[in-house]
């Protein structure tokens, strides 16, 4: 009788737990909508939820594509050997290195394409896509993703649209599905690349913007350093870097950057405050020449 | 063992559908926000997300560069206008706030020079013990 009971009760518990896990199953947006945007979206788990926090403290690190900008509009020529060749990515095998220079890659990626230099464009893209797939997250670098770019070929903003948002998903991937060790590698690759360009154009041709740039990333080496940070003792590459950003931000420290406040101007209709204060950054050359230099050798480490 | 079956089946559906309910709100939340990236604003490339209770605040570090124009975009639960973010200077000055604008969901805002700032979230929502997923994404044009 008990037995009987019992199976009735299993019955029931399995029917009652088969119909919660389809009702789970369902795509809550639905899967109607053709607009690829939302396809790639709803391919990205996003049940799960880590977070780059400290007591609710996020840290943001600026795109290595406002970056490949600030050159492009420095009326500065396109030049080839300051990327990391797209032939050695085969030589990147831990999943630390691959994160890494999936990050340097991407600026370089950024940078050809506001130079316009489409045929090594793609070449580029396609290592991306391959170390997407060995870091398991493809789905940001998919066949519609790579569909679009080859339809936006030429059309240097789009592109940097598609790019720049399929990095934001693998970044919102990584983050819900536990994998932030990886997702902040990615932006800490990104972020050296894009200083390395920099300081490289700085040390052959001074460019005011360029310098007072590089000097700006005082700040962001913090945020850097913040997110990175605990994962300092999963792995010896890990604390090395660590260490090397940490030395790299004592550099830093000694450049001063004055802050005098003005009140924002606000047009309403358009959604648009003016921030009027200003900033004004004292670096002298033989602390752009340090920096520059701890830069080359991180990022050295990273390529090699 | 009628009772013992029947607590395990509720604690059972409870997990799966408030995993439901949570990734729904992730996923439409973060559909609230995806929707005012768009040309000729770029993804700084990442996406910032804080699970906040009642009236905890969430705090956003980030530098905007001089001569660029950003978009700053926040949303919680299933429908805009639940999220107040608020733009403070490194000497904690109120630069901006959608507060003043019935929770505007984003706003521009053009940098004459470069900044180091802090962005502050917060629900409003009707129940002050409420809790949710806050997402917030950054964008920039030149």
């Amino acid at each position: 009788m008990l037995s009987n009971k019992l199976h009735i009760h299993i019955k029931f518990i399995s029917t009652a737990l088969l119909m919660a896990f389809a009702i789970n199953g369902c795509n809550p947006s639905g899967n109607s909508d053709d607009n690829i945007e939302k396809n790639i979206e709803s391919k990205i788990d996003s049940t799960s939820s880590t977070l780059i926090k400290f007591d609710n403290t996020l840290f943001s690190i600026p795109s290595p594509y406002e970056v490949t900008y600030l050159i492009k509009n420095s009326k500065l020529d396109f030049d080839k050997s300051l990327l990391n060749p797209y032939n050695k990515a085969h030589n990147y095998t831990t999943n630390f290195q691959k994160a890494l220079n999936l990050g340097v890659y991407g600026a370089n990626l950024g940078y050809l394409n506001v130079f316009e230099q489409n045929s090594d464009a793609i070449q580029y893209f396609s290592v991306i896509k391959i170390l997407s797939q060995e870091l398991g997250i493809e789905n940001a670098f998919d066949k519609q993703i790579v569909n679009r770019i080859e339809s936006n070929l030429g059309n240097k903003d789009s592109l940097m649209f598609i790019i720049s948002n399929s990095y934001r998903k693998a970044d919102q991937y990584l983050k819900d599905n536990n994998r932030n060790d990886i997702g902040v590698l990615i932006l800490a690759g990104g972020w050296i690349e894009s200083i390395y360009m920099m300081t490289q154009i700085a040390q052959t041709k001074y460019n005011k913007e360029i310098s007072t740039r590089i000097g700006e990333q005082k700040h962001p080496l913090d945020n850097l350093i913040k997110i990175l940070s605990p994962y300092y003792n999963q792995s010896e590459e890990y604390g090395k870097f660590i260490d090397a950003l940490i030395d790299l931000a004592y550099d830093f420290d000694g450049i001063d950057i004055n802050y005098i406040y003005f009140t924002p101007t606000v047009d309403v209709k358009n959604k648009l405050t003016v921030i009027n204060s200003k900033s004004e950054l004292m670096m002298t050359d033989q602390q752009l020449k340090t920096v520059s230099d701890k830069i080359s050798v991180i990022r050295k480490k990273i390529i090699d | 063992m009628k009772k013992i079956i029947t607590v395990v089946l509720v604690a059972i559906l409870a997990v799966v559908f408030n995993i439901n309910k949570t990734m729904a709100q992730a996923d439409v939340t973060n559909a609230l926000c995806t929707k005012y990236i768009k040309s000729p604003f770029i993804s700084d490339g990442q996406q910032y997300k804080a699970l906040l209770n009642g009236d905890e605040i969430a705090e956003f570090h980030a530098t905007f560069y001089g001569g660029t124009t950003y978009r700053i975009i926040g949303a919680t639960g299933q429908t805009e206008g639940n999220l107040v973010f608020s733009l403070y200077d490194k000497e904690r000055n109120l630069l901006f706030t959608n507060l003043d604008y019935q929770n505007s969901p984003y706003w521009d805002f053009k940098f004459t020079s470069t900044i180091d700032c802090i962005i502050e979230a917060e629900l409003d929502l009707p129940a002050k013990t409420a809790s949710g997923f806050v997402i917030m994404l950054i964008g920039f044009k030149q």
